[in-house]
């Protein structure tokens, strides 16, 4: 070959390779046998891992609309729960505060946890949905480009995050001890509501569907009010139950924070999580310094038509698309547009309203869990047995029979939900050609597989690229005694939820003893939405996210019905290799820097006082990356002689926002603590730097 | 996070012609590139900037500022400006070095390379970018020259990734001192009269990031001034001209 035969052909590989689809190859860690414990009984351990990134991710959600984190409100947590029965039967079930579990997320976890017996089969990843996780980890291209604020996949975020749910996993794994279990399930009405009621309509009647209390709004009682709550206590060597752990299955969108936040924060999830923590902590006598010692697993149940009720992001005004300034000169080409949504600061009166609502449903809902959490302790015992059953599949080489062959996006899901919107809503390309963004867009001539889904207009595609989108499906079972909770990647609607669980019920009839069954949504890979047939024919928005067509909820409780099946033989295990298409990588992780903390001089506090209702202080550290808020606690502050007595809390506190500033040239990082202490701000005040060691890590100040 | 940045960028366009306040400087194709360092905070900036045309047939006889047998770059800019966002209003201004090869406007470089001062303004309302800019020169021309615009967005993608901002776009450009008079030759003058020097409509698209972005750009000029001081090729009258470039920038430094 010539020289420039040689160098075309580079070209050539060069352009191939570039337009080439990353792929990523996943493992595929089955769990090896079951080997019987040393100690008889139920064994029970539990752990939690902070899984909260550096700021400079994108939050995950509300996609391009959204904004990048520059810190946190509450903390995002792993949490597990690992369970062993006397016939060496061990599941391990984690609940993250994210947005959704991946595939790559679990296979990941899963691969580094075989140690300790947890195999992909044996572990359930849920996540609560906030919308106010970080991005860049999800096993499809689509979803890491239009899901975060800021587009792109990131290895570094999957590898921090399954490094960080591992430790959860083992640490649960190392704290085995004798345990009981006991579940309810309870009904919550008046807190959430449908938000797609037009498709629920479409919903032929059932009986024996729970009955809403008269007087209900119709959207109020057209959701799945079904609480179902696994209290798991521990027993010490005397014989006494000590409260250590519960898992609550319970679905709304957790969609508190508006597209303006600019902090993680596990949104409404987190103040139930919390709340029934420090009950139990309460409960075993435990006084935790920092984090709570009893871990709350919130799973999001039939979430995908449920919202909270007077919780709607549409609170705040919407993005705009402005034409800015760049730096040049006179003659350098103008700048490219920027988008400016709703100001992120700390005074944004729409984000702290937001942040308050999400605090008074919080309260609400952990109210119901800490009443269902006192009752499942009648019902506790250790005679239990642990079970799962679990299928994977490679949809674009086998599928469950009712799968259209590619999955495909409707012109109902670009548009958002009703109560929340995108801003692809009713947009006209060149202001004229209607992409019909909308709920309610159907294609009545179509035969298609997918019909009447009307794919998302061909002008768009062309403009934003290919839309890879998940060709991924893992189902799983898990047994926990008489109670079957089922992992669905997805956000199943309400009558998806009662259909599936009324299938496994029926399927388990006859074969094991089974009392309840559970749907937990967003567990171990995304699919986006499940909607019914009838639900799918309006292509409102859950429709329109049903990416696999109008069969895809019933194919999905067959098969979950199949599993079911499977486990009085000891469950099915269909571990698959995978490969997923996220994307190509980008570097949106902060990375640490070599010299941290080497030669850091005293702490430096910047200043410190009370802006009206919020004391403030701010001081210099590393840069994000260098400090990552998971290694540890970062500050506590304190106030006494304030109005309603003493009070202190640390960073982790609902009412405490920790943001990344900026950096200050040789002086570290601008980092600042806001603290809304209650009944005002008047009071003397302390802040302690618990990353910082020896005398003069504090602040004092007074407020007036 | 709010912070300063340290920046370099750069620019490169090829447009059908080298337009000038109206004035077709060279009929033939063009490679305008420029280069600039900057720091810039979250609403201020401050960016040295080298700015150039080539003309890219200079060594035809069809040639425009550089001259025949001149080098090829027949315009090299320096300036120094400064930047504010004040969103739904931007602003930007500073001093810029005209150094014109030999050959420009018919004369020596030493002849018309000149200095002026700048402030440019816009804002972004909804639809609409109303903008006004003022040049004084301070060196040899001593006037001003003031441009109104008004664009209008097109709809396009309500997308980050990639944005697009694509504008139908007018312009007019008025000499308010650069014209001859009493006081000016037409040898240190641009144009020949006071008022509209000409009318500029186009259709702007970039497609990208803030910070890496293609341009096309499509324009329909209609001239109104016959200039003072003409290239010795330029053309004269109403004209298409058509441009594609690219821009990008890198972080040196974050502060």
């Amino acid at each position: 070959m010539n020289r420039a035969a040689s160098g075309s052909a580079a070209v050539v590989a060069f352009l191939i390779a570039s337009c080439a689809p990353y792929t990523v190859d996943l493992p595929a860690p089955a769990s090896p046998e079951p080997t019987p414990p040393a100690q008889p009984g139920l064994q029970a351990g539990f752990g939690r891992a902070d899984i909260t990134p550096p700021p400079g991710l994108g939050i995950q959600a509300y996609g391009p609309s959204g904004s990048v984190a520059n810190g946190f409100r509450t903390r995002l947590y792993a949490r597990a729960v690992f369970l062993e029965d006397a016939d060496g039967e061990r599941v391990a079930l984690v609940a993250l505060d994210l947005a959704h579990a991946s595939v790559l997320l679990h296979r990941n976890v899963a691969a580094r946890t075989l140690e300790t017996g947890i195999g992909a089969d044996r572990l359930l990843l849920g996540a609560t949905h906030t919308h106010a996780g970080p991005g860049h980890f999800m096993s499809d291209e689509a979803i890491n480009k239009y899901g975060p604020a800021r587009p792109g996949f990131d290895p570094a975020v999957v590898d921090f995050l399954a490094e960080r749910i591992t430790r959860a996993v083992r640490e649960a794994a190392a704290d085995m001890r004798p345990a009981v279990v006991g579940w309810v399930q309870g009904q919550v009405w008046g807190l959430t509501r449908n938000r797609s009621m037009t498709a629920h309509r479409m919903n032929p009647e059932v009986p024996g569907r729970p009955v809403p209390p008269p007087g209900l709004p119709e959207d109020q009682g057209a959701i799945d009010p079904t609480w179902t709550l696994l209290r798991i206590d521990t027993i010490d060597t005397a014989g006494d139950t000590i409260p250590g752990a519960a898992i609550s299955v319970f679905g709304f969108h957790a969609t508190g924070n508006p597209a303006a936040n600019d902090l993680y924060d596990g949104d409404v999830p987190a103040i139930i999580e919390r709340d029934l923590e420090q009950y139990m902590d309460a409960l075993a006598g435990a006084t935790p310094t920092h984090a709570p010692r009893s871990v709350h697993l919130f799973f999001n149940g039939s979430e995908g038509d449920a919202s909270l009720v007077g919780m709607s992001r549409s609170a705040c005004p919407p993005a705009k698309q402005l034409r800015g300034v760049r730096p040049g000169g006179p003659r350098s080409p103008r700048s490219n547009d920027y988008w400016k949504g709703p100001s992120a600061a700390p005074a944004s009166e729409c984000v702290q309203q937001a942040r308050q609502l999400i605090n008074g449903a919080g309260d609400s809902l952990a109210a119901h869990a800490r009443d269902l959490y006192r009752e499942a302790g009648s019902r506790l015992t250790s005679d239990v047995a642990v079970g799962r059953a679990f299928r994977s599949y490679d949809l674009s080489a086998e599928r469950p029979e009712g799968l259209c062959p590619e999955p495909v996006i409707g012109r109902g899901s670009g548009g958002g939900a009703e109560d929340g919107k995108s801003a692809l809503y009713d947009w006209r390309i060149f202001g004229f050609v209607d992409i019909e963004a909308r709920e309610g867009v159907v294609d009545e001539d179509s035969q298609d597989c997918q019909a009447p889904k009307k794919s998302l207009h061909w002008l768009l595609k062309l403009l934003v690229g290919p839309l890879a989108l998940s060709e991924t499906l893992q189902l799983q079972v898990v047994r926990v005694g008489d109670l079957l909770p089922a992992g669905l990647p997805a956000a199943p609607t309400a009558e998806v939820g009662f259909r599936i669980r009324d299938a496994m019920l029926e399927s388990a009839a006859g074969s094991i003893d089974v009392h309840g069954a559970a749907v937990v949504g967003q567990s171990n890979g995304y699919v986006q939405y499940l909607a019914t047939a009838e639900e799918y024919s309006v292509q409102h928005y859950e429709g329109g996210s049903t990416l696999y067509g109008p069969g895809s909820a019933g194919a999905l409780e067959a098969v979950i019905a199949d599993l079911v099946a499977t486990l009085p033989d000891g469950g099915e295990a269909l571990v698959l290799p995978l490969t997923v298409e996220p994307g190509k990588p980008h570097h949106i992780f902060p990375e640490a820097e070599e010299s941290a903390g080497a030669g850091r001089g005293p702490l430096r506090v910047e200043s410190s006082g009370c802006s009206r209702d919020t004391a403030v202080v701010r001081w210099h550290d590393d840069r994000p990356g260098t400090l990552l808020p998971s290694d540890g606690p970062i500050l506590e502050l304190a106030r006494t002689d304030g109005p309603g007595g003493d009070v202190s809390v640390w960073d982790d506190d609902r009412e405490v926002e920790i943001r990344a500033l900026g950096s200050r040239v040789g002086r570290g990082y601008l980092w600042e603590a806001r603290w809304t202490p209650p009944a005002g701000t008047s009071g003397r005040y302390e802040a302690t730097f618990l990353r910082w060691s020896g005398p003069g890590n504090t602040r004092e100040w007074e407020c007036r | 996070m709010a912070q300063t940045k340290a920046l370099i960028g750069a620019d490169a366009s090829v447009r059908s012609s080298n337009i000038w306040r109206g004035q077709t400087r060279s009929g033939d194709w063009v490679l305008q590139p420029d280069l600039y360092v900057a720091a810039t905070g979250s609403k201020l900036s401050l960016a040295a900037a080298w700015w150039s045309t080539i003309e890219l047939q200079s060594l035809s006889a069809e040639s425009g500022d550089t001259g025949l047998g001149q080098a090829w770059f027949g315009q090299n800019d320096l300036s120094l400006e400064g930047s504010a966002d004040l969103s739904p209003l931007y602003l930007r201004g500073g001093f810029v070095r005209y150094a014109f090869a030999d050959g420009a406007f018919g004369q020596t470089a030493d002849a018309v390379g000149t200095n002026e001062i700048y402030l440019d303004a816009w804002a972004s309302l909804g639809a609409f970018v109303p903008r006004v800019a003022v040049w004084h020169d301070v060196g040899r021309v001593k006037g001003a020259y003031l441009e109104t615009g008004l664009d209008l967005r097109v709809p396009v993608l309500p997308s980050r990734a990639p944005i697009v901002g694509m504008y139908l776009s007018s312009l007019a450009g008025w000499s308010l001192g650069q014209h001859v008079d009493d006081s000016r030759s037409d040898d240190s003058a641009y144009f020949s009269d006071a008022g509209l020097t000409h009318v500029d409509l186009g259709l702007d698209i970039r497609v990208g990031s803030a910070s890496r972005y293609v341009t096309v750009e499509l324009h329909f000029l209609i001239e109104r001034d016959e200039g003072a001081r003409g290239s010795d090729t330029g053309t004269s009258g109403d004209s298409w001209w058509f441009g594609l470039g690219g821009s990008d920038a890198w972080i040196l430094g974050v502060f």
